[in-house]
């Protein structure tokens, strides 16, 4: 692998007093795509771009005026019109010149194709449908390249991983433990949406994974995303769905579905958190080292915990 | 899941949306106390949160080092005011937000009760204890409420403190930082830091640093050698009359000379002391002749160093570059040590001798870095400790703090989460988080990440927002006031313009004073404790210790004691605590606090700096939150007079 030049190691200094000069290299000779141009999605990218990485690519079809003003690396004198992509794109070019930084405005909303997505190590799907995370998952499974999703709706927020069959040496300095390899194998998302709810502790799984299926059910049915409006008729169909599961009514909250179906972007706040979360996670993903988070983590302000969970495995 | 607090209207954290605190954010004045790696984060959150009012506060300016996480900040940047350049960066995206930066030090006074009483909400980013204590002072006084924070390398955390409600900052003990024993310094050193102390804190002041700072290494070891006090001035003068260059000298020979004396002379004279090595191997000395390079190639292909370089900026004489040496991840040879250790030196002669004799050790220095690394080196050498790569002795010298840009972001959200807690008038839901590293799902196949934990009531023995007492046994016939003042006030109490009283005994500090006060004031400095007017300080006196600008005010109960065993009491006094009313078994958090006098001082990084390093190794933060309340005694390892290692610098978050 490529050495590290004198102005990488001037600019890493801090961090490679973390992770080492050995995970360093393998950042810098990483490719990520990250799909959308959210608030969260300017976290993450911001994160990732910090830590060093050989590319970053952003693709989102939103205009500037489109995206949330909770994108901080847009500014606000840009012109209205122009890509969301290619301004993000140029912050974070210049906020690490180390790093090749792409922009890229879609035609539409739409997946890119299979050989697009598996010229990157690393897809990030970010503020998408519960539909578009099932099938861009599907679809980097296909050219098995791994696959985060994150979400983060008022002051909801969870994220997924599928990084397929991965493998990883753990953290830390220590020598004879850094070279045991170990490995995680992952499920799809359509795998971990079916995971029956009557496996799930009734008190202690989080409330929030409920609520995603019964979403992703609904936005299946109704053909679109939810809204604020789709509240009641998410709810009815909860009562169904445990009905059919043979669970339990502790299993799901109102409360929270409520905050989910809020119907605005994640809160400042919110996607700092998670943004900073998922961004651990990418990197730990590309450089093979540390253990990776499997498979769903939510983090909600009702209760300010950040909650790793096992679904479906 | 949390009571709303107030009767009607919506709880945590459907508040958020409603219009009346969406008002309160907007028009909420918050101070942010620095602007590096939390801060940048924080100013980022607050703005894109709708807050509007901030003033931030940050006396650094940008480092190269600083990029890889201080975003808001870019190499162009690169030593401007890191507050004045982050406010600017912000606006740039929200320009609706006021940030009125202050390119300062927060302990000015200037930044007074007064003048904290002016914000709704003070939110800390700091990355030095001092300044955290002396931030929770002034929150207390003033009584604003503080969010407090902290993160190194993947471990972060937040808390929450206001007067009377929570545990203020200080309710529970710091960690002191590391020392060691001066014995183990000088002549048995077993592991690379205490090569590093010596070659910092000893050799470098010896040959570059000021004369007249006679650390507290020379002063023991020349007691511990001539026995009589009497002798020692003498001897140490002496002793200090060799690492001065003679007048036709060239720094070549000088070089040499100073390895000579401190690789070999030193070394001899060490392994004469038998007793040290009846259960210890002995150290090897080591020759110059032996370790330079056959051809003296490398020094002398490179040219001598009495080119036109004179006009070279300091911080660029690099020996390792002049020398080819690039990797500095590679451990170099005993002989590539030798190498670099007479380069330096004779650098730091040839084209920065105006430095000399006063010149501090700063971790940004190349050529004190390569120095204080190659001394270390060959020190290991001598005793058998396998030596380091200049990028991990750097980190040890230096003190630096491992840090990462997503711990910061993290760090920052929760802290605008619990500000907006705080906003809403919900201090019930406001939490302590500590964020982890581990993110092992185990046999539950669930595991916290960002775990909050329940905010802790005031702790009432807490000498700072309580109401204890302490006690001081001190020599007071032979600790001068200055000691005294220095020593105790200043060290362990962490109080910066310090007014004492005893009996009718006044003693002042402050920027109010006049030059006749001041020096009055300076008379008392030399004089022992009981030598002080009005009967002096001495047995059974009352001290009342108090800081007008912190609105602090504390109680000492003096006891003379003149027997100290340097062994177990190195810094000569012990300082203890009861509460009142004769609730003498209570061991007091403030004792065990020993900020030390280099954590505040400019060459910490930004961030914290608050982890100790069982900290870092702990994948579970249960350490940070340990409900320990230890004596000072406790916290002290292994006997003999101490020196403050600064490369172990860091005290445990909380």
């Amino acid at each position: 692998m490529v050495e590290l030049t004198e102005a990488e190691a001037a600019v890493y200094d801090r961090q490679l007093r973390v992770w080492g000069v050995e995970t360093q290299k393998r950042l810098n000779a990483a490719k990520v795509l990250i799909i959308g141009c959210s608030g969260l999605a300017a976290e993450a990218a911001k994160n990732i771009v910090l830590a060093g990485l050989g590319s970053l690519t952003i693709m989102a079809s939103s205009t500037c005026a489109e995206v949330g003003s909770n994108n901080f690396l847009i500014p606000a004198d840009v012109e209205s019109s122009q890509s969301a992509a290619v301004a993000c794109a140029a912050t974070l070019q210049e906020m690490n010149p180390l790093v090749k930084v792409v922009g890229l405005q879609q035609p539409q909303a739409a997946l890119p194709p299979e050989a697009t997505l598996a010229a990157f190590n690393i897809v990030v799907l970010v503020d998408a449908s519960l539909g578009e995370i099932q099938r861009a998952d599907e679809a980097c499974r296909r050219c098995s390249t791994a696959f985060y999703a994150a979400s983060a709706q008022g002051t909801c927020s969870f994220m997924f991983a599928d990084l397929c069959n991965h493998f990883w040496t753990p953290q830390g300095n220590d020598k004879s433990q850094a070279l045991t390899q170990h490995s995680s194998t992952f499920v799809s998302f359509q795998h971990a949406m079916q995971h029956p709810w009557r496996k799930l502790h009734p008190r202690k799984s989080h409330k929030l994974f409920p609520i995603l299926r019964v979403c992703l059910e609904l936005e299946h049915k109704l053909k679109r995303r939810l809204g604020p409006s789709d509240t009641a008729a998410a709810m009815q169909l909860a009562g169904e769905l445990a009905t059919q599961e043979g669970a339990g009514a502790d299993l799901f909250s109102d409360a929270l579905l409520e905050e989910f179906l809020c119907g605005s972007q994640g809160l400042a706040a919110v996607n700092a958190v998670l943004g900073g979360v998922l961004a651990n996670e990418i990197l730990k993903a590309v450089s093979h080292r540390g253990e990776p988070l499997n498979n769903f983590m939510y983090f909600c302000l009702l209760d300010g915990a950040g909650v790793v969970e096992h679904i479906g495995g | 899941m949390t009571p709303a607090v107030e009767a009607s209207g919506p709880g945590w954290p459907q508040v958020i949306w409603s219009e009346a605190l969406q008002q309160r954010v907007r028009t909420a004045k918050v101070l942010a106390v620095g602007a590096g790696g939390i801060g940048c984060e924080l100013l980022k959150t607050l703005a894109l949160s709708g807050f509007e009012n901030i003033e931030v506060v940050d006396m650094d300016t940008i480092e190269t080092s600083n990029l890889n996480r201080q975003f808001l900040f870019r190499k162009r940047h690169v030593g401007q005011s890191k507050a004045k350049v982050a406010a600017e960066a912000v606006k740039r995206f929200r320009p609706s937000c006021n940030i009125n930066a202050m390119q300062a030090n927060i302990k000015e006074p200037q930044y007074n009760v007064s003048w904290f009483k002016g914000f709704d909400l003070v939110l800390n980013g700091l990355d030095n204890l001092e300044a955290r204590r002396h931030v929770n002072r002034l929150c207390l006084a003033a009584e604003i409420p503080l969010v407090e924070s902290g993160t190194a390398a993947y471990l972060g955390q937040v808390s929450v403190h206001i007067k009377g409600k929570f545990e203020c900052f200080e309710c529970q003990p710091k960690a002191t930082p590391k020392t060691f024993p001066v014995c183990t310094i000088r002549n048995t050193p077993d592991k690379p830091i205490h090569c590093i102390v010596w070659a910092k804190d000893l050799l470098f002041q010896r040959l570059f640093g000021r004369a007249d700072v006679v650390t507290d290494l020379d002063e023991a070891a020349e007691k511990a050698e001539e026995g009589a006090e009497g002798d020692a001035a003498a001897a140490a003068e002496q002793e200090a009359s060799f690492f001065v260059r003679h007048p036709e000298e060239t720094s070549e020979a000088y070089a040499e000379r100073i390895f000579h004396r401190v690789f070999c002379f030193d070394i001899e004279r060490v392994i004469g002391m038998t007793d040290l090595w009846k259960t210890r191997k002995p150290p090897v000395p080591l020759k110059v002749e032996a370790l330079r390079p056959a051809a003296s190639a490398a020094a002398s292909a490179n040219g001598s160093s009495h080119t036109n370089g004179k006009q070279a900026a300091a911080m660029d004489v690099s020996a390792c570059r002049s020398m080819g040496l690039r990797d500095s991840h590679a451990a170099w040879s005993s002989a590539q040590s030798a190498q670099v250790f007479l380069k330096a030196i004779q650098l730091f002669l040839d084209l920065r001798a105006d430095e000399v004799g006063a010149a501090v050790f700063d971790k940004d220095d190349a050529l004190a870095v390569e120095f204080v690394a190659a001394a270390s080196n060959l020190r290991s050498t001598c005793y058998s400790i396998p030596p380091l790569s200049l990028f991990e002795l750097k980190g040890m010298a230096g003190n630096i703090v491992h840090a990462i840009a997503t711990t910061n972001a993290i760090v920052a959200g929760l802290i605008a989460v619990e500000a907006t807690k705080l906003l809403a008038k919900m201090p019930a839901a406001c939490r302590a988080t500590h964020l982890r590293s581990s993110v092992h799902t185990g046999r539950s196949g669930r595991e916290r990440v960002v775990g909050p934990s329940m905010l802790e009531p005031p702790n009432p023995k807490c000498p700072v927002c309580g109401t204890a007492q302490l006690t001081l046994e001190i020599d007071t016939a032979k600790t001068t006031f200055k000691e005294f003042l220095d020593k105790v006030v200043r060290r362990k109490l962490a109080v910066s313009q310090p007014t004492i009283i005893s009996d009718n005994f006044m003693y002042e500090e402050g920027p109010d004073l006049d030059e006749d006060e001041v020096a009055d004031n300076a008379q008392f400095l030399p004089r022992p404790l009981a030598a002080l007017p009005s009967g002096g300080i001495k047995d059974s006196s009352l001290v009342k210790v108090s800081d007008q600008s912190q609105e602090l005010e504390l109680m000492l109960i003096v006891s003379h004691q003149e027997q100290w065993d340097e062994e177990k009491d190195p810094e000569g006094f012990r300082l203890g605590g009861t509460a009142p009313k004769g609730r003498a078994d209570a061991p007091v958090a403030a004792a065990a606090a020993g900020p030390s006098s280099s954590a505040a001082a400019g060459d910490d990084e930004d961030d914290i700096v608050e982890v100790s390093e069982e900290a870092l190794e702990q994948t579970k933060p249960g350490l940070i939150s340990k409900r320990k309340r230890a004596t000072p005694e406790e916290d002290q390892p292994g006997p003999g007079k101490r020196l403050k290692a600064a490369a172990d610098d860091v005290e445990v978050l909380e």
